[in-house]
């Protein structure tokens, strides 16, 4: 009988072996396409970058009254024009998920820097063990390092690496009954904390209890109130980041996004907002002494730009996300000491710079002519002229730039013609109800000679009329009116 | 737990090497306690039901046998029947009553609304309590001696291969073969693994992946062509069959690792020749149960003609009432008991022979015939609702279509070959069947559907169809 065993063990082992080289040679691709959405994105990344950020929903939700919806990363890439930024964003991803990510990249792609997003939530048991989390770990199980048949059936058979919802349940139970380590506190644990809040109730504006507050303030304390410590699972998970990190030869950053401290505060209290900043800063201490740099954006961000009021999320407004990225590029810097472009006034926050190298998503005007036929650098620029009289063009609201910014503009860009253009002007447009609208159109032919065939360079000032200081937008784009095609790349334009 | 999981994959091994290595008089209690914690990790609480069933039957039963007045003994079975049956309503049926109550109360101008319940469905709760049921009223009638073993009655009603979705087993038999000294046993290995990978590979890797395309059909109808609502109601077919009958072999060869032979609960019915042999073939275990139940208690074939009409009517309802509770698995069963009254007169009336139990073409004439009909039944048990079955039969005149059913080359090969899997499989189970097979068949086999559930298997999260139920 062991016999019979041993060699049907040997057979099905080589079976095994034999499939999973049939699964890799022909299967592997098309089903990492169609199960991992998070796979594109890692095969889309150049072979060449300068800095990747890894975010989750805090990196893209914006608010509709946001001017500029871009991204934390996007916002982080303006600081750096000249240099390749790249991000992979998965909604309510973590520490866990970031490093099957990491893991996940070809040693083919060159990366000078990793930003990692650090979400103080995401170290709670309320997290940890979320329902959400069998399909997050769904979406990566694809990407590991195992053999990929092996990871196919993980995938089938649902063996993620999550919990059911017994052991979601005991784990979260367990959690919230551990004794807070400061004994002062009035409350022993999350379970008393949550109850007191309970019978005590949240009170409105008007002195009666508000339902929707003392439930936004129990899950403050469900979310935030725990003490931090090395065992912490999201601890280990970011511990593992930065060996990776150090195996590769990465610059590592840790973000520690905004939270809601006011908030906090005004419902529950000064202790919780004191457990949570000693853990932020325990966090800080630990992974600069590991060598990584700690952005601590912790208190950041004031009530006000956070989008959501009902529930403890890292979601920001436009001016938020650009503090955010303000503050990673203030970091990252010290790599790309050279690359660095102060973008936005520091007094008043309000950006006095715009790039386009039209490979960014930042949505400009005219993206249609965004074309892959020719590029300055990267894949794309853009095609106008025969048809498509304008180019790519910033199309801004002129009283969102800075007073003492508003003397003239610098204005740089990249021009590619396969002959001399004898019809093309840059124009800057400044427009709005309180003044005569302002055309004022330059030939590109006057400013510079045009080598046909070839990348130009162009540099212009324009000095803004006194009395256009009104506008309501100002608008800059090189006009083609004629048949001849052209393409325009990397349009930067600094305003003074 | 499900099956078609890693936690059953990793649970498996464990408790199986441990069952080996206790001694016999210690695996009960092993043994029951890997079907507790094999039904916890589902929805802990709810255990307390199949302890509550376990204990209320167990005791009913000791009270009947002991009990020399016949109304005595009537009375513990009626509290047994009510318990297990009361908990079947609460859970399963109340809602059903109080909606269509509610429905009734609306069109006759009542304002009162009774409120429905919000509890979870317990999973296998149709088959548990159908499962002690059939052992209190074997010891009502004497046919089974009551067990004075708390244990052992426990673990037969909470025996974790086939807990939840069974076959349903009778007491006597499965209670045999639990108290049966047990001697790890190469054959039984053998033979368990065999039906469990056949049985993952017809559900995960046919059924599952069948269930993507019938959820396109079943959810917009109108816009596809009828021959593409044709084919998504056979897919349909298909996939409860692999569905259901990939459970049933995952739990038998479950239970046959551990020396339990569990009785076949399918014997490839698309190939029945008519409804009455279609259901000798389908979900054996419940049609034998309400036969012995239901059907022979309500006079069987042995009344009148018109009675015998109304017994089959109300076994196949009620049938379809244990499947769900919603009109639709009402007119499903009713439909059947319709079909089969049919059948019975127009054999009896043209004098059709019967036909053999061998393949031939006439046979497969007849199975075409046959597979027809149940494929438009089942309509009514996958809807929702009346509305989206008739959906789906208006669809079938489709002239045009703005979607069309896009099968990959893979899903159709794995389809093809279960379908074709049936014709050898004719009266037999993949156990004996591959077991005559010479080595390197059986080993290409193997091979093959071990590839397939590797590789292949369906990766949404579906559920056996029957745990519902």
């Amino acid at each position: 009988m062991w016999f019979k065993f041993i060699y049907r063990t040997i057979v099905l082992g080589i079976v095994l072996l034999l499939a999973n080289l049939a699964y890799s040679h022909w299967f592997w691709q098309a089903d990492m396409e169609k199960h991992s959405d998070i796979y594109p994105k890692i095969k889309a990344l150049p072979a060449d970058i300068d800095i990747l950020y890894l975010g989750e929903s805090s990196n893209i939700t914006f608010s509709w009254q946001d001017l500029d919806k871009r991204a934390i990363s996007d916002f982080v890439g303006d600081h750096f024009p000249n240099l390749g930024t790249y991000n992979i964003t998965q909604a309510g991803a973590h520490a866990r998920i970031y490093y099957e990510i990491l893991t996940a990249i070809p040693d083919s792609v060159e990366i000078k820097d990793v930003v990692v997003t650090m979400n103080y939530r995401s170290f709670s048991s309320d997290w940890i063990y979320s329902e959400l989390e069998q399909a997050l770990l769904k979406k990566t199980v694809l990407l590991r390092t195992t053999p990929p048949l092996y990871n196919r059936f993980l995938l089938s058979f649902k063996g993620f690496g999550g919990y059911n919802e017994l052991e979601r349940k005991l784990r979260i139970h367990a959690d919230w009954l551990i004794p807070f380590k400061n004994e002062n506190l009035p409350y022993k644990n999350i379970y008393e904390w949550d109850r007191a809040i309970d019978e005590n109730g949240i009170l409105d504006s008007d002195g009666g209890r508000s339902d929707a507050l003392t439930i936004l303030a129990a899950a403050n304390v469900k979310n935030f109130a725990f003490d931090l410590n090395e065992d912490n699972v999201r601890v280990k998970d970011f511990d593992r980041i930065v060996a990776l990190a150090r195996e590769k030869g990465w610059h590592l950053y840790f973000s520690i996004m905004p939270e809601n401290l006011e908030n906090a505060e005004k419902l529950v209290g000064n202790d919780l907002v004191e457990m949570m900043v000693n853990n932020k800063n325990w966090l800080v201490t630990r992974y600069r002494n590991m060598g990584v740099g700690v952005v601590d954006n912790f208190d950041a961000v004031a009530h006000e730009l956070f989008i959501d009021k009902d529930f403890p999320t890292e979601h920001y407004t436009e001016t938020g996300r650009k503090k955010v990225a303000q503050n990673v590029a203030g970091l990252v810097k010290s790599d790309f000491p050279d690359q660095f472009v102060q973008i936005a006034d520091p007094a008043t926050g309000k950006r006095t710079y715009f790039f386009h190298d039209c490979e960014r998503q930042e949505v400009w005007g005219q993206m249609q002519t965004i074309s892959t036929e020719k590029a300055f650098e990267g894949s794309k620029s853009s095609k106008f002229g025969g048809g498509q009289a304008f180019s790519l063009s910033l199309d801004y609201p002129f009283q969102q730039i800075p007073d003492s910014f508003k003397t003239e503009m610098d204005i740089a860009f990249e021009l590619f013609a396969e002959q001399p253009p004898t019809d093309l002007s840059l124009v800057v447009e400044l427009s709005g109800e309180k003044i005569d609208f302002s055309w004022n159109g330059f030939k590109v032919s006057d400013l510079k000679t045009i080598e046909p065939g070839q990348w130009n360079p162009i540099d212009f000032n324009f000095k803004i009329p006194a009395k256009a200081l009104q506008a309501d937008v100002v608008k800059v784009y090189l006009y083609a009116p004629g048949q001849q095609i052209l393409f325009l790349d990397n349009l930067a334009i600094q305003f003074k | 737990m499900l099956f078609n999981s890693i936690d059953f994959v990793v649970f498996l091994p464990v408790v199986l090497v441990l069952f080996y290595l206790l001694p016999h008089k210690l695996r009960w209690i092993f043994m029951l306690a890997a079907s507790y914690y094999f039904y916890m990790c589902w929805k802990a609480s709810y255990i307390i039901l199949i302890i509550a069933s376990t204990l209320i039957d167990y005791l009913a039963a000791l009270q009947i046998e002991k009990s020399k007045a016949k109304s005595r003994k009537r009375l513990y079975l009626a509290l047994s029947l009510f318990s297990n049956l009361g908990l079947l309503f609460v859970f399963k049926y109340y809602n059903f009553a109080i909606d269509s109550l509610n429905y009734l109360f609306e069109h006759l101008d009542v304002a009162k609304q009774i409120p429905l319940h919000q509890l979870l469905l317990p999973v296998g709760i149709s088959f548990y309590t159908f499962q002690t049921l059939s052992y209190t009223i074997d010891v009502y009638y004497g046919r089974q001696k009551a067990e004075k073993h708390l244990g052992y009655f426990a673990l037969y009603v909470s025996y974790f291969p086939q807990l939840v979705a069974g076959p349903i087993e009778r007491f006597s038999r499965l209670n045999a073969q639990l108290r049966a000294k047990v001697q790890l046993n190469y054959e039984n290995i053998a033979n368990g693994l065999r039906l469990i990978l056949f049985g993952f590979f017809i559900k995960m890797v046919v059924a599952d992946n069948l269930s993507e395309f019938v959820e396109q059909v079943y959810a917009q109808p109108q816009a596809y062509s009828g021959l593409d609502v044709a084919l998504g109601m056979v897919l349909y077919s298909f996939q409860i069959y692999g569905d259901f009958h990939g459970y049933s072999s995952i739990a038998i060869g479950t239970a046959m690792l551990f020396g339990v032979n569990l009785m076949n609960n399918f014997n490839t019915p698309y190939l029945s020749v008519n409804i009455k042999e279609f259901w000798s073939r389908w979900h054996i275990s419940l049609s034998t149960w309400f036969r012995d139940y239901l059907y022979i208690p309500l006079g069987g074939n042995k009344v009148k003609i018109a009675r015998w009409i109304i017994n089959i009517l109300i076994v196949f309802t009620v049938s379809g009432l244990w499947h769900g509770a919603n009109w639709t698995f009402v007119i499903w069963g009713g439909l059947y008991g319709l079909v089969y009254i049919v059948e019975h007169f127009v054999n009896k009336a043209f004098h059709l022979a019967p036909c053999r139990n061998e393949l031939s073409p006439k046979r497969l004439l007849l199975a075409i015939k046959n597979f027809v009909v149940v494929t438009l039944i089942w309509v009514f048990f996958r809807s929702q609702n009346l509305e989206e079955a008739h959906g789906m039969f208006s669809g079938l005149l489709n002239q045009h279509s703005e979607a069309s059913l896009q099968l990959p080359t893979s899903v159709w090969v794995w389809f093809l070959l279960f379908i074709g899997s049936e014709f050898l499989l004719f009266n037999k189970r993949f156990d004996t069947w591959i077991a005559t097979k010479m080595p390197w068949l059986r080993w290409a086999v193997y091979a093959l559907l071990l590839f397939a559930i590797l590789a292949f298997a369906g990766v949404q999260e579906y559920p056996f169809i029957y745990f519902q139920f």
